[in-house]
């Protein structure tokens, strides 16, 4: 086969599997909105998920059917619901080799809050367990946006402190170190506020401990990190554990609210999944990451090699 | 017999690339059409290249007895 044929070849087969993803997509999709039993709905969703296909790369679709039998709608590898979004990891972790203490309060899952305290009152005394939102350095008009962000996930993933009562030994903390956190605008979670009376002297503090107990957490992107302890004695122990959830490379509010979904609900509920080195949720939400970041781009390259 | 060779890891591209899909939940249609594409193109590749490394064994393996 010549260069040029086999070119052609390539472009032809990526149309071709443009249309079938086009079409998974669009059926997975509207699978999740179509009611289980409504098959007009069902019909009515392949009928636009042939036109997208062939609006795509002129494919047909001939392997998706209804079952018109007693047991209703028969979708090919689909599922009738959304599943829930699955919390994703980005970071690295220690191994630990001594185990979370077993008591009755150890065995209860710790309940997720937050809280804007300053560097000298970090950790909160008796807390069961704690973690600080770490930034490399002050806002720049070159990463207020992110820091904005990832404020809005804070304020937006975790009840106040003050808003529960959970004994103190029951909570994982959340840090925000700000220089006055008793201040007006800290209690109405004005992020321009908190990113502006960040206090760097805590992150450095929680670089320099996490460091101390996992060498290899270089902290050498831009962050911001999430850094946890439980139980929070453990911090500068070395072989305790020590989380860091690195959000250097998510910059969009989805990404880095995925991260924080996966420090609360996993991090924080059980803290024996914090896992260290090769983990498959890594490969998993990188390519996520990167598929959703990078997809709509290469299908316009492919739509603008092969013509309409 | 190309072709069908070539059909095949078109196949198994597709039904590999619809695989990852479920495994990895992309939150957007186009992140999922990149993952089927690029499962497609690269079973084609590795496809293609198999077939030709194993004709240029054969014609060796022929060249030499």
């Amino acid at each position: 086969m010549t260069l040029v044929s086999m070119t052609l070849v390539s472009v032809t087969l990526a149309r071709l599997s443009l249309a079938c993803g086009v079409v998974v997509a669009s059926v997975t999709a509207g699978f999740a909105a179509c009611p289980p039993d409504d098959l007009k709905c069902l019909e009515d969703l392949l009928k636009a998920g042939k036109k997208a296909s062939s609006a795509a790369g002129g494919g047909k679709t001939r392997s998706l059917s209804i079952d018109r039998g007693s047991g209703g709608p028969v979708p090919a590898g689909s599922v009738a619901t959304p599943p829930p979004p699955r919390p994703q990891p980005g970071g690295i972790v220690v191994k630990a080799t001594a185990a979370r203490p077993h008591s009755a309060e150890a065995d209860a899952a710790l309940t997720p809050v937050r809280e804007y305290l300053r560097a000298a009152e970090i950790p909160p005394p008796g807390v069961g367990a704690y973690g600080l939102v770490v930034f490399q350095s002050k806002a720049t008009p070159a990463n207020r946006d992110k820091l904005t962000m990832v404020c809005r996930s804070f304020v937006a993933f975790f009840p106040r402190g003050a808003d529960t009562d959970v004994p103190i030994g029951d909570r994982m903390i959340t840090v925000w170190p700000v220089d006055d956190p008793a201040s007006p605008r800290a209690a109405a979670d004005d992020c321009d506020f908190v990113i502006d009376h960040y206090e760097l002297s805590a992150a450095e503090a929680a670089i320099r401990d996490a460091h101390r107990q996992q060498p290899e957490a270089t902290f050498q992107g831009e962050g911001p990190y999430l850094v946890g302890w439980s139980p929070s004695s453990t911090r500068g122990v070395p072989d305790k554990l020590v989380l860091v959830i690195d959000m250097s490379a998510d910059n969009s509010q989805a990404s880095i609210d995925h991260k924080f979904l996966f420090w609360k609900s996993q991090i924080v509920l059980d803290p024996a999944k914090w896992r260290s080195g090769f983990s498959l949720d890594r490969i998993r939400v990188a390519i996520h990451d990167f598929a959703d970041q990078y997809g709509q781009s290469m299908l316009d390259a492919i739509k603008l090699v092969g013509g309409k | 017999m190309n072709l069908v060779n070539h059909a095949l890891s078109v196949a198994v591209g597709v039904i590999l690339g619809a695989g990852v899909v479920w495994w990895v939940r992309p939150d957007k249609p186009a992140g999922v059409a990149f993952i089927v594409v690029v499962s497609t193109l690269l079973c084609f590749v590795l496809g293609a290249s198999a077939a030709l490394l194993s004709r240029l064994v054969g014609k060796s393996g022929n060249g030499g007895g």
